[in-house]
């Protein structure tokens, strides 16, 4: 928990990166914040847990229709009217690279994960519960005119039976 | 020559197959994981290939496609970039590797270089 938590910028500075390589675009980066209770924001989000070494939790990249058609267009050089599989699979390949990248970075600093494949969550104003013992930490982003949210849950170490 | 392209991400194969028309390299097959590009492998003169795929991941396929003589050069394309993950694929037959993210430019770069262009 305290690798990751001292590396929080890690996981800022692979998304930063990602954007700028893959989608050819500058991304604001807000200060991180821890959350209270369970946010709910956006329309979609791709979430990936990784695991390993004393470091486990949950990326989750959240976006509002709108923010996931225009990373999708950002991306493709196509514009969508709607979010269908291919934005799907766009903003999931996003949340892999992005958490592949800070794997990268944190693997060079010695801490070592593994990560799954991403999952796609979908609903208005949904909000993604994490077991009681995560900490969820936010780091809001934007990019052209949208607002978007970068939530990294961490596990907080030993958890009792049955939890 | 034609280019084989694998990755479980559609998003993934359409850039990489997008940079590699706009290089000149128009003839593109794609697979979405390692088992259904064995069955593509022999026609291809260049493999780019991503390693965390369901079915049959990047490296068992290589090690499957060197195994039965496929001997064109494979870019491995992935977010796998630690220094060990990179030399346990050039260990097992890969020519070179492009972590993500990328740009197309070194994407470019990286394939004329294996090319000997």
């Amino acid at each position: 928990m305290a690798k990751a938590l001292n590396n929080l910028q890690l996981f800022a500075e692979s998304l930063g990166s990602t954007a700028e390589m893959m989608l050819g675009e500058e991304v604001r980066i807000d200060k991180p914040t821890v959350q209270k209770g369970h946010k709910a924001f956006g329309d979609l989000s791709a979430v990936i847990g990784f695991g390993g070494d004393g470091v486990s939790g949950v990326l989750s990249l959240r976006f509002t229709q709108a923010a996931a058609l225009g990373l999708y267009e950002a991306m493709m050089g196509e514009s969508l009217e709607r979010c269908g599989p291919e934005v799907h699979d766009c903003i999931g390949e996003i949340a892999n690279i992005v958490l592949g990248n800070a794997k990268t970075l944190f693997a060079a600093r010695d801490v070592h994960f593994l990560i799954s494949i991403p999952t796609i969550i979908e609903g208005p104003n949904h909000s993604i519960r994490m077991r009681n013992r995560m900490a969820v930490v936010d780091i809001p982003f934007g990019f052209r005119e949208h607002s978007c949210l970068m939530e990294i849950a961490l596990e907080l170490g030993e958890r009792p039976a049955g939890d | 020559m034609k280019v084989l392209v694998v990755d479980d991400s559609s998003t993934m194969r359409r850039i990489i197959i997008n940079t590699l028309k706009a290089a000149g390299y128009s003839d593109v097959d794609e697979a979405g994981d390692g088992q259904e590009a064995l069955g593509k492998v022999d026609a291809a003169e260049l493999v780019l290939t991503d390693w965390n795929m369901p079915v049959m991941d990047g490296l068992t396929f290589v090690k499957e496609a060197r195994g039965k003589g496929f001997d064109k050069p494979i870019i491995m394309v992935t977010t796998e970039g630690a220094k060990n993950e990179v030399l346990e694929a050039l260990k097992n037959g890969v020519n070179d590797y492009i972590v993500k993210p990328f740009t197309k430019p070194v994407m470019v770069e990286k394939i004329n270089k294996v090319l000997g262009l």
